[in-house]
């Protein structure tokens, strides 16, 4: 093993200052037998030129490909690994993108105009819609859509059992009808983001950031719209407190004690608050709290119920964390009696909540399947409209 | 009996007289081994000896100073440097005085395995003297001259060049003395123009000189016109090698003389010479391809480059491509994998033109195609399918789009041609087409006569069949890849396709691939691998549709897993095992490959069961590598390394899981992590340690003082390949950020390693060291990155007890860092992870850091990374300049 006895005394010794030091220390004391050891690569040769009509023979057809594809399918399993590090440590900074394959969609040269964590955006492109004649080969050379603004959200996925410290470790949520989007207040402007990272509104609030008054600070919200106001779910940015990585319990403690404090009129239709900030509030599931508060009247049409792990950090994309479950299966669920409206939109045969869940994944693969259908079908009538355009080259 | 009996005795007919004499030969060595050399020198020396004799004295003497094996070489030219100066002198004297007495030369090999030992030891400092006062002395004969070529083309061959580049005039001048067109004697022409091809190596400094170069270049030219076709060809083949080592200089004799030299040989009758002039102007074009590469490398950073092409090949190209074409139907009946002839060497040289004129090719070939591609002669046919595949990487891809569109159906077709040549250059171009336009082939109008003609392909001979096996591998990836790009990337399983145009036919596809891999013929030509090949891309690019025949599949290759090691157990040859080890590989990399693409509610139904597969591996082959091994192939059986691959996958597919089979595998694991001699299972282990670290997080606390213990003595140990070290590093950041605050008990003796090894030096003339120091570095950003995050914890506030612990290598950190911004060798990779770990230590640290951070250094590096066209650098780069300003903005708001 390493002798360590020293490092405290070496490391204070290598306390020099920056301005002071070489690129190449040349202190041979300070080179130790492993960095020898480290240093000490091995001497390969250059590859020797009678080998080139090796080479090219390899060339030929496929015939060395099963021997290099060996290798470099091996070679791009520890790239993959490597990959994996780099993404965890990505995590660490927040930087969690699942894409870093893509070129980057701005340019960020202009980083020293004004500085705000995710929301500096190029607004021709985060606002550039995609049609849906877009075929696959235009949609590459196109730019894609605001890529800071894709798959910030964290879904849910289908509560499949109930988690044995449910009473103790979940918080549930009502899910109003509408659109899931990301709210972004920035600059003196306040967008909202699907999914896919595409802006479609652009409005003044008086979230920090967000009107020409509040130019100050950011806000990033997760938001359900109804097409008159946003039911806010999560709050992942305030001002210049990052809540990424807080627990979930203390971000929805936030949210439902600082944020209306800090900026009333946000949940009022004003001139520079265009569309009212509504928070859910989120509740204990304990039983005897949950059977109290199931039995009162859902104050907006239900989309369904989240149940959000009270540990979990804010993540991007679908998480075990976050369960998902239709008004009307909590009563089959929970085993306890719900107020008339989670009942809206039962249907006449459902058996069950597990068969239902089954219902709506195929439904939702089938749904998948078509639009792919369509996309193919699409690039084919393109395709062809294109080769009847093109001349033939005999 | 006496030596020179047993010697005859050596090659005898019979049996047993032939065993006992080679026990004999052995035993006069083991007894004395000074003596027995000698009396082999003597043997070999006397005249009035057979023959027969002399070579197998010859024979014996190079068995005991050269092994095939490396490592058994280095030992026997260890022992010849311990026998005693005098008897080496005489040894030694005695094979330069049999130079010229034989008439096929054993004591020029003895010579030249004696000198490559010698030399480098800085012993038999007068050898060259000796040969070449041989070569030019008026008095040799030419058997002499000829023997003492021979002698220095071995020395050339086998030596380091760096011992010999002292010695280069001498060895010159015995060259190309031997080789002037007055030299009478062929056989000595011959030897000379051989080891001029094998002295071109260390001769640089000759050719740096005009005078020197103009002459040894008239030398080999000359020799290129010579009657004799062994002379001619060597010359030629010298002329290859010149152009790759000594293309700047080449210009003067390019216009002369090289292009009509090279040009005749292309249209020679005789194949070897043929030969030799496509290989020359493959070489030319592989040469222009590089040159094209770094001049784009020079012109983005400013820089003129060193080395300019002349674009001989394009400038050729009118020239070039009728001879190329028309060599193209010289096809031998009969295929044999292991012929090299003009023209398969037509068909490589074809292709590096289209790569290095790019656009210009098309026009070049095109009519050819089109005049032959439904020719009655099937060598026209598949000419012309050829030349179509090959100009198929090169142009801009646009630019091929409609001639594709066109040449595709009619390809397809030959698919089923008579010609079983036709067929498996259609497979093999129809793969080609997938590579350069994926989406074109998958549209459905050619998709569908596509996939018949190759399901069908895949029972046609195996040669036919393989190609066709590539053609599926390529046609997985782009169908996937258009399903991806047509539906967006709509949620973050983005990665998850649900389906594809090749859902409806993947089971069948996969059925038939599986069938393939059990062919009787299936060894031949790489038929087997080919399949699992194609099975493995199809598996990893297959959307959701197709999951019930993955998971079907997945059960498939675990049975054909097990059953092959029940037989594993069972055999004796090494042939059969190393046969068997081969299967095994491909079929575990079939799993790991599988193990990707399984639903994490699947995986722990089959958990166990691969678990005790990839053990059985992992473990069988331990005991395999302890049984002495035949021979060297046989040892570097991949198949330990795939288990480790896979054992990642299932790693990643349980995740925290995977705890409950940490105690069963962890003796496995070390004894991987010790296996030093095995670099990559070695290094795929430690690449294991990050992903279980990853997935079990600070559950995997109670192994890592074990594992801790293995990686430090692997980074202090000399047996170890240094391509492992840098991973061993970057594990240590795996450890930190799994483990937290529980990492501190290590941090003492990673912190000491890390600021030692981030003082590495190397030699920065040789770019295969400056790969290994930017590695390096990367592993101890990675490292120290890894360190910060881990004990900053996750929390919006960071741990700082943890923090002040690790407060005094802050500064070395950014001295490191500085130091990596400064050194002009530092890849953006590298300077990427360096913008990295200053924001983490910018986030970690707050304002304290920012007097230090405001350095121009690290400003200059972090704006040259937000103009990278590396991502991650960019990325990163970009995150750290946005941490700095936050701060900042906090500071003076």
């Amino acid at each position: 093993t390493v002798d360590s006895s020293e490092t405290c005394q070496s490391m204070a010794e290598n306390q020099t200052s920056i301005n002071q030091s070489s690129p190449h220390p040349s202190d041979p004391d300070a080179v130790s037998d492993l960095c020898q050891s480290l240093a000490a690569a091995n001497t390969r040769h250059a590859v020797p030129v009678s080998c080139a009509m090796d080479r090219h023979q390899s060339m030929y057809k496929n015939r060395g490909r099963a021997a290099l594809d060996q290798v470099e399918r091996r070679r791009k399993e520890l790239e993959l690994q490597k990959q994996r590090r780099f993404n965890a440590m990505s995590l660490a900074r927040r930087l969690a993108e699942d894409d870093w394959t893509t070129k980057d969609v701005d340019e960020n040269d202009d980083l020293d105009d004004d500085l705000v964590s995710v929301a500096d955006t190029n607004e021709t492109l985060a606002t550039e819609e995609l049609t849906a004649d877009d075929t696959a080969e235009s949609l590459q050379r196109k730019r894609r859509p605001g890529k800071n603004y894709r798959n910030q959200l964290m879904l849910s996925e289908w509560l499949m059992e109930i988690p044995d410290n449910l009473e103790t470790e979940f918080l549930l949520k009502l899910c109003p009808q509408g659109k899931r989007v990301l709210v972004v207040a920035a600059k003196g402007i306040t967008k909202t983001f699907d999914r896919r990272g595409r802006c479609i509104m652009t409005f003044p609030s008086e979230l920090p950031g967000g009107c020409r008054q509040f130019r100050a600070g950011l806000t990033v919200l997760d938001c359900i719209w109804d097409t008159s106001s946003f039911h806010v779910l999560d709050i992942m940015h305030w001002r210049d407190l990052q809540l990424y990585d807080t627990e979930t319990s203390l971000r929805f403690h936030w949210l439902e004690t600082n944020f209306v404090e800090s900026a009333p009129n946000v949940c009022r239709r004003t001139p520079k608050n265009r569309h009212p900030f509504l928070i859910v509030e989120s509740h204990s599931c304990q039983r005897e709290r949950l059977a109290e508060f199931l039995t009162l009247q859902p104050p907006f049409p239900l989309d369904g119920v989240l149940f959000y792990h009270q540990r979990g950090a804010y993540t991007f994309g679908h998480t075990s964390l976050v369960g998902w479950l239709k008004p009307y299966m909590l009563t089959e669920v929970l085993g306890l009696p719900c107020h008339q409206h989670y009942s809206i939109g039962l249907p006449a045969d459902y058996q069950g909540w597990l068969v239902d869940v089954e219902r709506f994944e195929a439904t939702r693969r089938q749904m998948a399947l078509a639009y792919s259908q369509d996309r193919q079908l699409r690039r084919q009538q393109q395709q062809t409209r294109s080769e009847n355009s093109h001349s033939m080259v005999d | 009996m006496s030596i020179v009996t047993v010697l005859e005795n050596s090659l005898s007919q019979d049996k047993s007289q032939r065993e006992t004499a080679l026990n004999f030969l052995q035993d006069a060595a083991n007894q004395n081994l000074v003596q027995f050399l000698r009396q082999l020198s003597e043997i070999l020396r006397d005249v009035n000896n057979t023959t027969f004799v002399r070579m197998q004295a010859g024979l014996q003497l190079k068995n005991q100073l050269y092994s095939k094996n490396s490592s058994v070489r280095m030992q026997l030219g260890q022992r010849w440097l311990t026998i005693p100066e005098a008897d080496r002198s005489y040894i030694k004297e005695n094979c330069l005085l049999t130079l010229g007495t034989e008439v096929q030369s054993s004591a020029a090999q003895a010579v030249a395995y004696i000198a490559v030992i010698e030399l480098p030891a800085g012993q038999w400092a007068n050898l060259m003297q000796v040969l070449v006062a041989n070569v030019v002395d008026q008095a040799s004969t030419p058997l002499k001259k000829q023997a003492t070529l021979q002698a220095i083309g071995y020395i050339c061959q086998d030596i380091d060049p760096n011992f010999l580049s002292a010695q280069s005039n001498e060895i010159l001048t015995a060259i190309v003395n031997g080789m002037k067109k007055e030299e009478q004697n062929s056989n000595v022409r011959l030897a000379a123009t051989q080891a001029l091809l094998n002295s071109l190596e260390f001769t640089k400094q000759n050719f740096d000189i005009d005078a020197e170069r103009h002459y040894i270049m008239q030398v080999v030219c000359e020799a290129t016109q010579c009657a004799e076709t062994g002379i001619k060809v060597a010359a030629l083949q010298c002329l290859v090698k010149i152009m790759n080592l000594y293309y700047q200089y080449m210009e003067t004799y390019m216009n002369q003389a090289l292009f009509a030299i090279t040009y005749e040989a292309m249209k020679s009758e005789v194949e070897e010479v043929a030969l030799q002039g496509i290989e020359f102007w493959s070489t030319v074009c592989e040469e222009e391809i590089d040159l094209a590469i770094d001049e784009q490398e020079s012109e983005e950073k400013g820089l003129p480059p060193t080395v300019s092409s002349k674009h001989y090949a394009r400038g050729a190209l009118p020239y070039l491509v009728p001879i190329l074409t028309a060599t193209l139907t010289r096809q031998e009946e009969q295929d044999d994998e292991d012929d090299w002839g003009p023209c398969k060497a037509a068909t490589v040289c074809l292709m590096l033109l289209a790569q290095c004129a790019g656009d210009a090719i098309v026009g070049a070939v095109l009519p050819f195609v089109n005049d032959h591609i439904r020719s009655e002669n099937w060598r026209f046919r598949d000419a012309a399918v050829m030349s179509f595949g090959c100009i198929l990487e090169g142009p801009d891809p646009d630019n091929l789009r409609s001639l594709v569109e066109n040449a595709l159906p009619v390809i397809i077709e030959l698919l089923r041609d008579p010609s079983n040549v036709v067929r498996d250059t259609s497979a093999w171009t129809i793969g080609r087409v997938l590579d350069t336009l994926p989406g074109l082939v998958v549209q459905e109008k050619f998709l569908n006569p596509l996939l018949h003609g190759l399901v069908e392909g895949l029972g046609a001979e195996p040669q036919v069949a393989a190609n066709v096996c590539w053609a599926f591998s390529s046609l997985a990836s782009a169908a996937y890849d258009q399903a991806v790009s047509q539906a967006g990337t709509s949620d973050s399983r983005s990665a998850q396709v649900e389906t594809y145009c090749l859902s409806g036919f993947f089971e069948p596809i996969v059925g038939k691939l599986l069938e393939t891999t059990d062919r009787q013929e299936a060894g031949q030509h790489n038929l087997r691998n080919a399949a699992y090949h194609a099975l493995m891309e199809m598996l990893k690019h297959s959307p959701r549709d197709c999951y019930a025949t993955l998971q079907k599949t997945t059960l498939i290759v675990m049975q054909r897993l097990k059953s092959i090691q029940d037989v594993a157990d069972k055999l004796q040859t090494s042939h059969d095992r190393a046969q068997l080890n081969e299967l095994q590989s491909m079929l575990c990399a079939t799993l790991q490959s599988v193990l990707h693409k399984i639903d994490r509610n699947d995986a722990p139904n089959i958990a166990d069961a691969v678990m005790e597969l990839l053990l059985r591996m992992l473990t069988q082959q331990q005991v395999q590598q302890h049984q002495p091994a035949d021979d060297e192939a046989e040892q570097q059986s991949g198949v330990q390394e795939d288990a480790l691959l896979a054992m990642a996958a299932l790693v990643d597919c349980l995740g925290e899981d995977f705890i409950k089979y940490m105690e069963v595998f962890k003796p496995v694991l070390l004894s991987c992590l010790r296996s030093v001699t095995e670099t990559q299972i070695c290094m795929n282990a430690v690449g294991l340690l990050g992903d279980l670290c990853r997935a079990l997080g600070e559950r995997i606390a109670p192994y890592t003082d074990e594992i801790f213990v293995i990686l430090v003595e692997l980074l202090s140990s000399q047996a170890v390949d240094q391509s492992v070290k840098p991973s061993v590093i970057s594990a240590f950041s795996d450890f930190s950020l799994a483990l937290g605050p529980g990492f501190f008990k290590f941090l003492e003796i990673v912190i000491n390693t890390l600021q030692q090894a981030s003082q590495a030096q190397v030699d920065v003339s040789n770019p295969d060291q400056v790969d290994y120091l930017n590695e390096l570095r990367e592993a101890c950003l990675e490292a120290y990155t890894g360190i910060v995050q881990g004990l900053k914890g996750n929390g919006p506030t960071p741990h700082t007890q943890e923090l002040r612990s690790i407060q005094p290598a802050v500064q070395p950190m950014l001295h490191f860092i500085a130091m990596v911004a400064r050194d002009p060798v530092s890849t953006d990779e590298v300077l990427g992870c360096a913008c990295g770990l200053l924001g983490d230590l910018v986030t970690a640290y707050g304002a304290d850091l920012l007097p230090a951070v405001s350095d121009d250094v690290f400003s200059a590096m972090l704006q040259k990374c937000r103009r990278s066209k590396v991502s991650k650098a960019k990325t990163l780069a970009v995150w750290t300049t946005k941490e700095i300003r936050k701060l900042k903005n906090l500071q003076t708001a």
